[in-house]
């Protein structure tokens, strides 16, 4: 499923925070979305997820409009994001963070889950061990059981993903994942992101590390002060005369 | 034993009332809803029970389905306009609902009373039964812990923004927690009622209130211990310093004060984040915090 926006404008007040930007991004790829900062990208991820409502155009992913819906519905739809600054329940274990992103997928009733029907412990026991396995995938087993707010940013931002993940997104937006990463960690978080990009999820990266964005996306668009500058190909996007201005001056 | 529970049985009785009316407070707090509601929602459901009790002979068992059922229907009802506000304005909210409920109980003299209340209660509830219903709320409040509308209710406490972007529903989750609230506080207020041969308006009021949260946020809003252990030691602190019991009000402000400034999270929840153990890497004093993806 592809996330189509077409001419989406944002005013805060007498700014005019994104304006007119439109494009897609496709299932099975990396878009990535750069841009200076205050460039409107971070708002531009909050009017796909609903968090914002849009002052005009309109947001559809997968032939369904989500323009005026609610961060609920269009979670529901398998939109799933996380945040640029991190954003985890503190004081539950990392395993519950996890857990959590499955959330929209529990299948049990409340009265199966409150008398413990053997059908309600076989789904939280499968939660568990596909939380678990999400763990494992971003080496964050040995803390499992450790409260969230214990860890270090980089952990607590790999909580974050892993949640994310547990959610089976379709489309995942990622605001600036590997933001005071190293370079070996933001490699290994890149295979990652490629492989869920393989896997069929339509993945929208909002990031500042350009040699992890030029070597994981296929497509790139560029925000300026809340316009799309440039579109198109990691290479010819980012000899663009336009963005070269935009990231350096004049 | 039996002597010790024969002269304490007034005590333990209050204690297990307090219990069940900090879960009502509870529920709501857990579900990230500032409510304080909870004082209103009691007297409904003593009043429910006392003139169910009084004025149509009605036996326990009805009574206390009917004032159940209605603070659940109530706290629905004030759910519904409370979903449009959020924090300081949802406490403002609930706080006048109480002032008109008890208003309402001091102005409806020919069912309420009045002033002077309702007397001459059948009491048809006594230590096993209130036993009995702290001991199923609390079975209800574990086994929450297990199920997703628990999970949805930690989520929303803590970040109304994550818990909608992974799916949750905010309004109906905490309709939900208001209506669990309102059912456990009109069952309480009901066992009020049928426990202490009297009520009036006066019972129910800012004391009430300040005493239900004081408990919840003493003990803990997350762990169900938290009630347990808040409603503890604001019934037994009076009774074990004596000279303080008149001034109960006042104590608990004060101790409402000091646990927000040096234990925010409450008495059991810190000790909760205390019992969480140190990751095996710290443990192994390994230096390396390079994960392999």
């Amino acid at each position: 499923m592809s996330l189509r926006l077409e001419n989406v404008s944002k005013q805060f007040g007498g700014l005019r925070a994104v304006s007119n930007v439109t494009f897609c991004a496709e299932p099975g790829r990396i878009t990535g979305l750069i841009g200076p900062n205050g460039a409107g990208k971070t708002t531009l991820v909050n009017l796909i997820t609903g968090i914002l409502s849009l002052t005009e155009g309109s947001i559809g992913f997968g032939g369904e409009d989500l323009t005026t819906m609610s961060p609920t519905d269009v979670a529901r739809r398998g939109v799933v994001r996380t945040f640029q600054n991190v954003r985890l329940l503190l004081d539950e274990s990392v395993v519950a963070n996890v857990a959590l992103g499955f959330y929209r997928h529990g299948r049990s009733s409340l009265l199966a889950d409150i008398v413990g029907l053997p059908s309600a412990r076989a789904e939280i026991r499968k939660v568990h061990e596909q939380a678990h396995g999400l763990l494992h995938r971003f080496g964050l087993e040995p803390y499992a059981d450790t409260l969230v707010r214990n860890l270090s940013y980089g952990h607590q931002r790999r909580v974050e993903m892993a949640r994310a993940l547990a959610a089976k997104p379709s489309l995942l937006l990622l605001d600036e994942p590997v933001a005071g990463m190293n370079d070996v960690e933001a490699n290994e978080l890149g295979t990652i992101f490629s492989s869920l990009a393989a896997s069929g999820i339509a993945v929208l990266l909002v990031e500042h590390n350009m040699r992890l964005v030029s070597s994981i996306c296929e497509d790139l668009v560029v925000l300026d002060t809340g316009r799309m500058i440039a579109s198109g190909k990691p290479d010819a996007v980012l000899s663009d005369p336009a963005v070269v201005q935009a990231y350096l001056g004049a | 034993m039996m002597s010790f529970l024969a002269a304490y049985h007034p005590l333990i009785d209050l204690l297990l009332l307090n219990c069940g009316c900090a879960f009502g407070q509870y529920i709501v707090l857990r579900a990230g809803a500032f409510s304080i509601a909870n004082a209103g929602l009691t007297s409904i459901g003593a009043y429910t029970a006392a003139i169910l009790a009084t004025r149509y002979g009605i036996g326990l068992g009805g009574t206390l389905l009917c004032s159940t059922a209605v603070g659940l229907v109530v706290a629905i009802l004030l759910s519904l306009p409370l979903a449009r506000l959020r924090g300081v304005y949802q406490a403002i909210a609930t706080l006048a609902f109480v002032q008109i409920v008890l208003t309402l109980a001091l102005y409806a003299e020919g069912l309420t009373g009045g002033a002077l209340g309702l007397n001459a209660i059948p009491k048809l509830v006594g230590t096993p039964t209130l036993l009995i219903c702290v001991l199923a709320v609390f079975y209800l409040m574990a086994a929450l812990d297990r199920t997703r509308l628990g999970q949805a209710f930690d989520a929303i406490r803590q970040d109304e923004i994550v818990a909608a972007t992974l799916g949750v529903q905010i309004a109906s989750t905490q309709v939900v927690a208001f209506a669990l609230s309102g059912a456990i506080s009109g069952l309480f207020g009901g066992l009020i009622a049928l426990h202490t041969y009297s009520i009036d308006p006066n019972q129910f009021g800012f004391p009430m209130l300040v005493s239900l949260l004081a408990m919840v946020v003493l003990g803990g809003r997350r762990s169900i211990y938290g009630p347990i252990v808040g409603a503890t030691i604001l019934t037994l602190l009076p009774e074990i310093a004596r000279p303080l019991s008149d001034n109960r009000t006042l104590v608990h402000g004060i101790m409402l004060i000091l646990i927000i400034v040096f234990l925010p999270r409450g008495v059991v929840d810190s000790l909760r984040g205390l019992s969480f153990r140190k990751p095996r890497r710290l443990q192994q004093g390994v230096a390396s915090d390079v994960p392999s993806a």
